[in-house]
Formats: C-alpha cells, structure tokens, sequence
C-alpha cells in the first residue's frame, strides 16, 4: 500500500503531532503512523473521524489516483 | 468531549456502580487496528494449539497408549472441530480456496484415507496382528474412512448449499 502523504502533510498543515491526532479520533499513536506510512487500511468510520478532525474531505485524503494504488486494499471511490 | 462527559455520567446515574463494572468489563480498549492484530495473533495461536492438540493424540497412541488415554484430548479436538464446522455452515463459509462440490469432497476423502494408511503403516495401531489380518485391517479402515468422510463432506456441503443460498436470496433491509 502506498504512503498516505496527503494525510500526513493535512495533519501537519494543523501543527498536530501524531499522537494530538491519535487523541482526538480516540484511536493508538501507532494506527495513525501505520495509516500514514500504508501499513494498515483504515475503516470508513475512522477515515471519516480522522477526515473530521483535519477538516478535510475523504477524497481529499484517501482518495487514489490510478499511479498511486500500487497495491491492495486502498480506499478506492468504488468502495466508499 | 463535553458531550462525551455528559453522555458518561448519565450512564453512570443510569446503571449505578454495579453497571459501570459491567459496562467496563464488556468494552474493549483496544481500537480498530490493535483489535485486528490482536485477532491475528489469536488466530495463530488458535491453529498453533489445534495442530499441537493433534499432534499430542498421535504420540499418545503411537507411544503404545489406548484410544481411551487419549480420551479427553480427542473430545476437545472433536468439540473445537465441530464447532468450527457448524460456525463456519452457519455463516455459509466453506474454505478460503476449496470449493463445496464433489470433486473436492473426493479429494479431501482420498487425503483422509490416506492419512489413515500412513498411520497404519507407520505401526500406530499396530497390536499384535498377523501380517495378512494388519494388512486386512489397514484396507478395511482406509476404505472406512474414505466412505464416511465422503458422505460427511457431501452432508456438509450441501447444508452449506442451502445456507448460502438462503443468506444471498434473503430479502433487503
């Protein structure tokens, strides 16, 4: 799965740390560091908390372009 | 957060001391990610200690013991298995790349006998036969298995047939 950078550089564009967003989508510092490196494919319910919290759209922040789904399980606009 | 606050001393008046333990007992404090890994690792653990579980009745009975010594390690590995057969039906879940037809269910047969075979050669059962009544006893219990675990995959699959066939044709909510 690909890095998700868009996520990352939203949560930095707010000076949230990892952890501050952790918090506030109630979830471990560690399931935010894996969404953001593409180790783990969130759940529509927490890419919608995240979304909510960083003030952004799920397209936004886990929608795919065709060269960046270089692998399974991404957030594709089919399974939204 | 206030709201939160709000929502949890009301369920505190609402369930009294006695609840809340309740309550705290049920909820898991894990989220999404660390519950998936934590289902992994019981997964593994699962199909560690089921293959352990066999393999324990193998030494058993091959170390010379009576089926009857091995009696409540079979009755737990006959009761997990059944379980997991019957949850599986239940769900109309089958097997991750096998599919329920009778090609499958005379290949798993065909595997089953001859598990049976290699065990029998291997001396497991072996208790002071003649040559010709071991041989006798081998084919008879090879041919055994393979009838009976043919007709429990043809059972099985077919209730997993009409299981499926009911939660696919079930009506919208």
């Amino acid at each position: 799965m690909a890095k998700n950078l868009k996520m990352k550089a939203a949560r930095a564009l707010m000076d949230l740390s990892q952890k501050e967003l952790a918090e506030a989508v109630h979830v471990s510092r560690q399931t935010i560091n894996a969404i953001e490196k593409g180790d783990y494919n969130p759940t529509i319910k927490l890419c919608r908390a995240i979304c909510r919290v960083l003030g952004k759209g799920l397209d936004e922040l886990f929608w795919e372009d065709d060269e960046d789904e270089s692998g399974e399980g991404g957030v594709k606009r089919g399974s939204i | 957060m206030k709201r939160q606050e709000e929502e949890k001393l009301y369920e505190q008046k609402k369930c009294g001391r006695k609840g809340i333990l309740m309550r705290l007992c049920r909820e898991s404090v894990l989220d999404e990610m660390q519950e998936q890994k934590l289902l992994h690792i019981e997964k593994n653990s699962f199909w560690f200690l089921y293959g352990m579980l066999f393999l324990v009745i193998l030494i058993q009975i091959s170390m010379g013991g009576r089926l009857r010594e091995a009696g409540a390690e079979m009755v737990c590995f006959m009761a997990v298995s059944v379980f997991m057969v019957f949850s599986c039906l239940r769900q109309g879940i089958w097997d991750r790349r096998l599919r329920a037809d009778w090609k499958t269910n005379l290949r798993v047969s065909c595997v089953s006998a001859f598990i049976v075979a290699l065990c029998s050669f291997l001396g497991i059962p072996r208790r002071n036969l003649s040559t010709e009544m071991f041989i006798g006893v081998t084919i008879m219990c090879v041919i055994i298995t393979y009838v009976v675990t043919f007709a429990v995959l043809c059972i099985c699959s077919h209730f997993y047939r009409k299981r499926k066939e009911a939660l696919e044709n079930g009506e919208d909510d």
